[in-house]
């Protein structure tokens, strides 16, 4: 399976939807997370993946605090916050319109 | 409501998150890192459990990572704290760089704090006095009346007055003061000499002064019948009556007669100046046009709304031609010509310190430019040593405009140090420039937020020049050319060089400028020194006693007084001779007189007024003062005596012309005055300034035309301040009431006379060398940069067989070519500018040849001292070490 790019302005989403699954993760996660549940087409870059978040955590959508994981490693968990679920929902909407959008244009042929 | 402000407050706490980053951004970084650092092993990890080796896992998890500090820098820029990062990045690193070469950062910081300090100084003296409005009420309309008649000074005579105050359609309000003179005020403690003006009723309330104790004048105040009034100068009410508030209803003495204190007056008032006013009332007899003597009046308007000066000069000028008529016929001698004039009552009392502090801001206008040159000069020669490391930067991947902002950070650095030391020293430099002040000027300097923005701008213009010309010329660097050069032989690009070495010439030019004025002030300053006094001003004591004036002035009493108080000083111990005048040289100004005729010679009239002064018979031999022809006064020109008077030179000559003035009879008293025989001639004094060229003069002994107010004058052995207090107990045994004014020596008179003129000279001198010592240091800056530029080139050509003495040329040469650039410009420049000077100079033309060729001499001179250190240098290169260098 080839892997792909994510396209540009959906890693937020991405990002938000995975933490919207409930669990706190840390940035690894987060990233083999996406990879796992797109089946291994989606692979997210180091490089945008910590801006992101950066970027998340002041706009206040999600919050983070340190943590241990199984092997009693200090990490940094995510989780999502009510701000965050809101947004979410917004950039899902606007997710779906654009691929209707987008699918109407392609058949349309 | 909710809906409403929660973006608001959504914002505020990103604010806040944003904020606490800043303040935590170690912890944060730290935290970044170590997130970093376990999603790297996990990946890792990965690596390994996908079967790559350990450490082909370690590489690729580290690839994928790409550049760890890049990305630690995007993540936290998203923070949106980077510029201040940067900021504080660049103030470290150029704070670092400057205390690297502390000899480079000295000279640039205290090149631009004397700059801005000057700058500032002077500004704030223009500010005070040129920029700010008067501090009376609605300042602009007020304006200043005066006539012109054919001779004499500009003044209102006081019986025009009347008819400008009840028939003018211009004015709201319009008041006069004058007559202003010494009063003795008795009464508690020391008797103490101080100044009356008389002020028509309304004058304070026309600027809006109000009092700080009792009232001003009220309409019927001075009025005949009305009891004596006064107004106290705050100044006075301190010193003499310890602020006491008490004072107002409380009676003064002045001259003996009785004054109520009704108010006084803030300190602030300076116009008109005086410590003690008392009202004119318009029912005096000066305001008539037949009293027999008028009132040199000033007078200050209030101009209606929408009224033009020049309409006010019409409507004056008509009532005043309407007047004319209504004189007596012995008037028509100079009625009938006079010209109103008005101009802003802000423009009198600046008009003759405009010019100067016009030139005074041009004059450090330069230094700051100077010192501009001088600083982008030196930051120009270090970003040409640095040229490597900005490559290397550049390599590196600064931006240019990151690179500018660094280079430009460093510039700013420079400029606040300079900057904030230069304002601090120029507002201490301005208690110094304080005495620039008109002393009618009612205005100080004062801290005002428009000084620290004329520094502010001063500042930002010195670091546009230096800071950001330099920065964008050095950011141009090539960095493959740089870096292929390998650094030794790194230089200045031509056009750097040009730009340079065009700076220095333009530093050389306005420094000629300024030290051609400076030399021409000084040059006036020594011929003014030359000036022949007509008198030996040295070992000279003056004190003079100011009678009462009272109605019943007994001119016989006061000269007994005066006699007696003579005869005393004159036995004295240490006084040698002694004599009495009723005016000394450079000293009050004089009576003097129109009415001047001539026996045989019934249609002459003088054609400028002419001084009278009371003498005792030795004046002249006390004052060392030449006579030429006939007697001097002897003691039996008394009261009883035939009447005589001694002329001076001037007045012989412009009276008499070829004939001889001895044995003429002339008087000055009006028609029926008895005539009185020139018996002497005497020669000129400069009577009114060094600079002003003697005016006819005649004097006559004082016991045959007593005067209320006497100067002793001593011709003493030793110091002369040391018999001061013995003159005073002489004085006050004749009359314990007496006090003593204006107690002086000559010399010090002078050096009061010359004192202005002095200080502007040293003033624009000190700015000229400064100047001069900025251009120095610029051409050498440039003659030892550039030579040591060529170090390589000069070895070469001592390796191939050139003479050392040519390498010494070579450098003196571009230092030269520089130098008579600047000069040229510079020459051209002060031919046009030192006009502006004309006012200022004595016995000098502003194009005085001697001064422009030393100046321009000078110059040359200090410019090729200043290249020849750097050519002595270049001269003595070794070719082997130079070579070796390749």
């Amino acid at each position: 399976m080839p892997r792909e790019e994510i396209p540009p302005g959906t890693l937020d989403l991405l990002i938000l939807k995975t933490l919207a699954r409930g669990e706190e993760m840390h940035g690894y996660e987060i990233a083999r997370s996406i990879q796992r549940v797109s089946e291994d087409v989606l692979q997210v870059e180091e490089g945008s993946l910590y801006p992101a978040l950066q970027r998340m955590l002041i706009k206040g959508w999600v919050k983070a605090e340190w943590g241990a994981t199984a092997e009693n490693r200090r990490a940094r968990y995510y989780r999502l916050t009510a701000a965050g679920r809101k947004r979410l929902e917004a950039e899902v909407s606007q997710f779906r319109r654009v691929v209707q959008a987008i699918t109407r244009v392609i058949q349309t042929a | 409501m909710r809906s409403l402000f929660a973006p608001l407050l959504e914002r505020l706490s990103e604010l806040g998150r944003r904020v606490r980053m800043l303040v935590r951004r170690e912890r944060f970084d730290r935290e970044l890192e170590d997130e970093m650092r376990l999603h790297r092993e996990m990946k890792e990890r990965e690596f390994v459990e996908a079967g790559v080796s350990r450490e082909e896992a370690h590489y690729a998890a580290r690839r994928r990572f790409g550049n760890a500090t890049l990305l630690k820098e995007s993540s936290r820029s998203a923070w949106g704290w980077t510029w201040l990062e940067n900021l504080a990045q660049d103030i470290r690193f150029g704070l670092r760089m400057l205390r690297k070469s502390p000899g480079f950062t000295a000279v640039a910081v205290l090149t631009l704090a004397l700059a801005i300090g000057a700058n500032t100084a002077i500004f704030s003296v223009v500010d005070a006095v040129l920029l700010r409005p008067l501090p009376y009420e609605n300042p602009s309309r007020l304006v200043w009346v005066t006539e012109h008649f054919a001779f004499g000074p500009s003044t209102v005579v006081s019986a025009d007055f009347p008819a400008w105050k009840d028939r003018n359609h211009v004015f709201e309000q319009i008041g006069a003061f004058g007559g202003t003179s010494g009063a003795n005020l008795t009464g508690a403690g020391e008797p103490t000499r101080v100044s009356v003006t008389n002020v028509t009723t309304g004058f304070f309330s026309m600027l809006g002064v109000q009092p700080i104790a009792g009232r001003t004048f009220l309409a019927d105040d001075g009025k005949q019948g009305q009891e004596h009034v006064a107004l106290l100068n705050e100044t006075l009410w301190r010193n003499r009556f310890s602020a006491d508030p008490r004072i107002v209803g409380e009676t003064i003495r002045l001259d003996g007669t009785s004054h109520i204190v009704v108010g006084v007056m803030p300190a602030g008032v300076r116009y008109p100046q005086a410590d003690v006013w008392t009202p004119l009332a318009l029912d005096a007899e000066i305001f008539s046009p037949h009293s027999p003597r008028w009132m040199m009046l000033a007078v200050v308007g209030r101009l209606k709304s929408r009224v033009e000066i020049s309409q006010a000069q019409a409507d004056l000028q008509l009532l005043t031609q309407e007047m004319d008529k209504e004189y007596p016929p012995q008037a028509a001698q100079f009625r009938g010509r006079e010209t109103v004039e008005v101009i802003p009552l802000h423009e009198l009392l600046v008009r003759n310190v405009r010019s100067l502090l016009l030139i005074l801001l041009g004059t450090v206008g330069f230094v700051l430019l100077i010192a501009c040159a001088n600083v982008a000069n030196l930051l120009l020669s270090r970003g040409i040593v640095r040229v490597r490391e900005i490559a290397v930067r550049a390599a590196l991947g600064a931006g240019r405009l990151r690179l500018v902002r660094q280079l430009l950070t460093e510039g700013l650095l420079l400029v606040t140090i300079g900057g904030m030391l230069g304002s601090i020293t120029g507002l201490w430099a301005t208690k110094i420039l304080r005495q620039l002040i008109p002393a009618s000027l009612p205005a100080d300097v004062r801290l005002d937020p428009r000084i620290f923005g004329f520094s502010a701008a001063a500042t930002a213009l010195a670091l546009f020049l230096f800071g950001l010309i330099p920065a964008l010329i050095a950011s141009r660097t090539e960095v493959n050319e740089t870096l292929k050069e390998g650094g030794l032989r790194l230089g200045a690009s031509p056009g750097t060089n040009r730009l340079r070495g065009l700076m220095s010439a333009g530093e050389i030019a306005l420094s000629l400028i300024l030290l051609v004025g400076a030399g021409l002030l000084v040059r006036s300053f020594l011929r003014l020194a030359e000036v022949d006094l007509g008198f030996d001003p040295h070992g000279l004591l003056i004190a003079t006693a100011e009678r009462p004036f009272t109605a019943a002035f007994d001119s016989q009493q006061h000269a007994a007084f005066f006699q007696t108080s003579l005869d005393r000083i004159r036995n004295l111990p240490g006084v040698k001779e002694a004599a009495l005048t009723q005016r000394y040289p450079l000293g009050p100004p004089h009576n003097a007189t129109l009415m001047l005729r001539i026996q045989g010679a019934e249609n002459f009239r003088p054609p400028q007024p002419i001084s009278v002064t009371e003498i005792s018979p030795d004046y002249f031999r006390v004052m060392r003062i030449h006579l030429l022809k006939g007697r001097i006064f002897s003691d039996s020109d008394v009261a009883s005596a035939p009447e005589v008077v001694i002329v001076n030179e001037a007045l012989a000559r412009i009276v008499f012309g070829a004939r001889d003035a001895v044995g003429q009879h002339i008087n000055f008293g009006g028609p029926s005055a008895p005539w009185k025989e020139v018996v002497g001639v005497v020669a000129d004094v400069r009577e009114d300034a060094l600079e002003r060229e003697p005016v006819p003069e005649m004097f006559v002994p004082y016991l045959q035309q007593p005067s209320f107010t006497m100067a002793f004058v001593l011709r003493t052995e030793s110091n002369p301040q040391m018999l001061l207090g013995a003159v005073r107990e002489a004085v006050q045994s004749a009359d314990k009431n007496q006090p003593l004014s204006a107690t002086t020596t000559m010399d010090e008179v002078i050096a009061k006379s010359v004192a202005p003129r002095r200080f502007r000279m040293l003033l624009l001198g000190l700015f000229a060398l400064l100047a001069l010592l900025l251009a120095v240091i610029g051409v050498y800056g440039v003659i030892a940069y550039s030579s040591s530029q060529r170090t390589h080139e000069f070895g070469v050509r001592i390796a191939l067989g050139a003479d050392r003495r040519d390498i010494l040329k070579l450098v003196v040469r571009q230092g030269f070519k520089l130098t008579l650039v600047g000069v040229s410009i510079g020459i051209g420049g002060a031919f046009v500018l030192t006009r502006f000077l004309s006012s200022l100079l004595y016995g000098v033309s502003p194009h005085h040849p001697l001064t422009f060729a030393g100046v321009a001499t000078l110059l040359m001179l200090v410019a090729f001292a200043a290249s020849y250190i750097p050519a002595r240098r270049a001269m003595r290169v070794d070719p082997m070490v130079t070579l070796r260098y390749e």
